[in-house]
């Protein structure tokens, strides 16, 4: 298997060539166009309980689809839905946390866990539900906005609403910022306080202000 | 006519420099600014009857605007309404086919034409109404989010939603992804199956896609 | 203090390293990060009274409060970003003023005095809240645009879509006006333009911020009230 990334930052895609035989898993509508010998298989991966744990708490599709190669190799382009960046990582035995929505595609050899973020995550609003992406394999996901890679050491502040990804070595608390006064009108909610050694991914967007933003202008219809 | 594309590839402004005498045709509502002494005319889109089916069908405009330097050079600054690219093409033999929408301006000797995309592709949510450039000269397209060409020889697939153009040497046709599960299940919807040998220019992202993200965050 | 805008255009982010004794202040809500030695204290928006600010957050759509980023000593960051998509650039003010459309105000060093400048009657008839925050002194502020942002520099008369104004310097004259002949108004789908005369810059955003809500507002279900 090898992969392109084409067009980042902004608007990224990603090209996948793979050889006979050879499959990835994608999120369901993230598949952009493929040569005509890819076969798509649909399934609820990790059983229905699984599947539906997925959906209701992290954001994803029920269904995930995998492409594979017959006769001869094949090439297949996927996107995010989301404006944004597209993110590269190899994972060698080892875990990443994402937030909700952020997992595009990935080998079939992955693990995809829903993780209940605890109590703590339930004041913070957003990613009650983190995703446990874990094993060996190209993993590709997403952010609103640019992605930054931050190396944490000590102690690290990031609004809730702009964290896409962490190493699980990152212990983290969930927090006000500021004063009493500015939990209320400082437009900031809380915020994570990351404490140990690690990486976190932060994406250049709020995709939470985006939607109170967007929900301002939506149609008011009054109930029958 | 002189033209400079900045602020690509998310939100890209495309700059027109009009000698003396030289126009060019928009889409209506594109305009981002001009110059004071520009002439503007605002015409029917394709004749009558395709401007209005080109409304009932496209919901695009029925008009377009037509900018004119009189005595002087004058500049005028293009954007589509959403976030991506603009990229421009030469028409000369092979007449280009357009999805609606991605249609941002052209020069006055490109010809454009209401392409009914036929039964088949009613069934998809875009598609259904698609331009044809012909005629000779400079036309500039707009992708929602980046654009990427395609060379295709021989069978290719496309999820309907990320058309932008293509070559007419190319012929397509509507199909289910997969099985009927895949079609139901698998959150493709339709594809287009091209065939032929010709360019295909795709955009890397659908709006409908950002506005389904987009509900799972809203406030409830 | 320092600033580094990354990741323009598309999704920009305004790094800022705080010494000991900076201060900025920032739109609410604006904050994606910041090193564990900032603090973050909430303020109104404007100086000088209660009711400079409820002018400011009415007329101006701003938040009525303003949150202040300061380091307890040590040199500390705060990472900033709008709301929406699009690119942030950075102005030095000389002892000058500049009119910022309310989307378009991202921060500004605590040195520059921020007001409302009610833009009047004309403006009401695009439809559009054409309300400018008026900034001056001496100091940096930061911008942000929905899409990209040009700084264009108006010597006579020019003429920019409303949509597409993020600010403008206050030796420019500006008029609303139709765009074109009556039937081009009418039908050529462009509503008002601004028309700016006189000599100073004005800069542009690439994207339309009403077209974006209109095409949310058509798109998205209704609300159920």
């Amino acid at each position: 298997m090898k992969h392109e990334l084409i067009g980042k930052p902004d608007f990224p895609v990603v090209k996948i060539t793979l050889n006979d035989g050879e499959c990835i898993v994608a999120e369901a509508g993230a598949m952009v166009s493929m040569t005509s010998n890819i076969a798509i298989e649909t399934s609820a991966r990790g059983g229905v309980m699984g599947s539906l744990k997925r959906m209701v708490f992290s954001g994803e599709s029920f269904f995930q689809n995998k492409f594979t190669a017959n006769g001869g190799s094949g090439e297949i382009i996927f996107a995010p839905e989301t404006m944004g960046d597209l993110h590269f990582r190899e994972l060698k035995n080892e875990a990443l946390i994402l937030s909700r929505g952020a997992y595009v595609c990935g080998s079939p050899d992955l693990k995809i866990e829903s993780k209940w973020g605890g109590f703590k995550s339930l004041f913070g609003g957003e990613g009650l539900m983190f995703q446990k992406i874990e094993g060996t394999g190209s993993l590709f996901f997403s952010s609103f906005g640019a992605i930054e890679e931050i190396v944490i050491n000590g102690e690290y502040v990031i609004d809730n609403g702009h964290i896409v990804g962490f190493e699980p070595s990152l212990d983290f608390s969930i927090e006000k910022v500021g004063g009493l006064k500015s939990l209320f009108l400082s437009g900031e909610g809380f915020v994570c306080r990351f404490k140990g050694h690690g990486k976190a991914y932060i994406q250049t967007r709020n995709h939470s202000s985006f939607a109170v933003w967007a929900d301002g202008w939506r149609k008011v219809e009054s109930r029958q | 006519m002189k033209h400079t594309i900045k602020h690509n590839p998310s939100y890209a402004l495309l700059d027109v420099e009009l000698s003396p005498g030289e126009s060019i045709q928009a889409e209506a509502g594109v305009m981002v600014y001009m110059s004071d002494d520009i002439h503007i005319n605002s015409i029917l889109g394709g004749g009558f009857l395709a401007a209005v089916l080109r409304k009932i069908l496209g919901g695009e405009s029925m008009f377009f605007n037509v900018f004119t330097a009189k005595e002087k050079p004058v500049n005028v600054g293009f954007a589509p309404d959403l976030a991506g690219d603009i990229f421009k093409l030469n028409v000369s033999d092979t007449p280009v086919v357009i999805q609606k929408g991605s249609y941002l301006c052209s020069e006055t000797a490109v010809s454009l034409k209401t392409r009914f995309g036929g039964l088949k592709s009613f069934f998809s949510s875009e598609g259904v109404f698609l331009l044809e450039a012909g005629g000779s000269g400079s036309l500039y397209l707009s992708s929602y989010g980046g654009i990427v060409e395609v060379n295709v020889d021989g069978e290719y697939i496309l999820d309907t939603g990320h058309m932008v153009a293509f070559e007419k040497t190319l012929d397509f046709t509507v199909s289910k992804t997969g099985g009927w599960k895949s079609t139901i299940f698998s959150g493709e919807g339709l594809t287009m199956r091209f065939k032929g040998h010709g360019k295909l220019w795709i955009q890397t992202r659908v709006p409908r896609g950002f506005i389904s993200w987009l509900m799972r965050f809203l406030p409830s | 203090m320092k600033i580094d805008i990354k990741y323009k255009p598309g999704f920009a982010m305004a790094c800022v390293t705080l010494d000991a004794d900076d201060k900025i202040r920032a739109e609410a809500g604006t904050m994606v990060a910041k090193s564990a030695n900032v603090n973050m204290k909430t303020e109104k928006a404007s100086r000088g009274g209660v009711l400079k600010s409820l002018k400011a957050a009415f007329f101006g759509g701003e938040s009525f409060w303003m949150n202040i980023f300061s380091t307890n000593g040590t040199k500390g960051e705060v990472k900033l970003a709008p709301t929406l998509p699009g690119d942030i650039i950075l102005e030095e003010l000389d002892n000058s003023t500049i009119f910022v459309q309310s989307t378009g105000f991202l921060g500004a060093e605590d040195s520059i005095d921020i007001d409302t400048k009610f833009q009047g009657l004309k403006g009401f008839f695009s439809g559009e809240s054409l309300f400018f925050l008026k900034l001056s002194g001496k100091g940096k502020v930061l911008l942000s645009s929905y899409g990209g942002i040009e700084k264009r520099n108006v010597s006579g008369s020019f003429i920019v879509d409303t949509g597409h104004i993020v600010a403008f310097d206050e030796s420019l004259n500006y008029k609303i006006e139709k765009f074109g002949s009556w039937k081009s108004f009418l039908i050529g789908g462009e509503g008002l333009v601004a028309r700016f005369s006189g000599h100073g810059n004005v800069w542009i955003q690439s994207r339309n911020v009403p077209q974006l809500g209109q095409w949310l507002r058509a798109t998205l279900p209704p609300k159920k009230k």
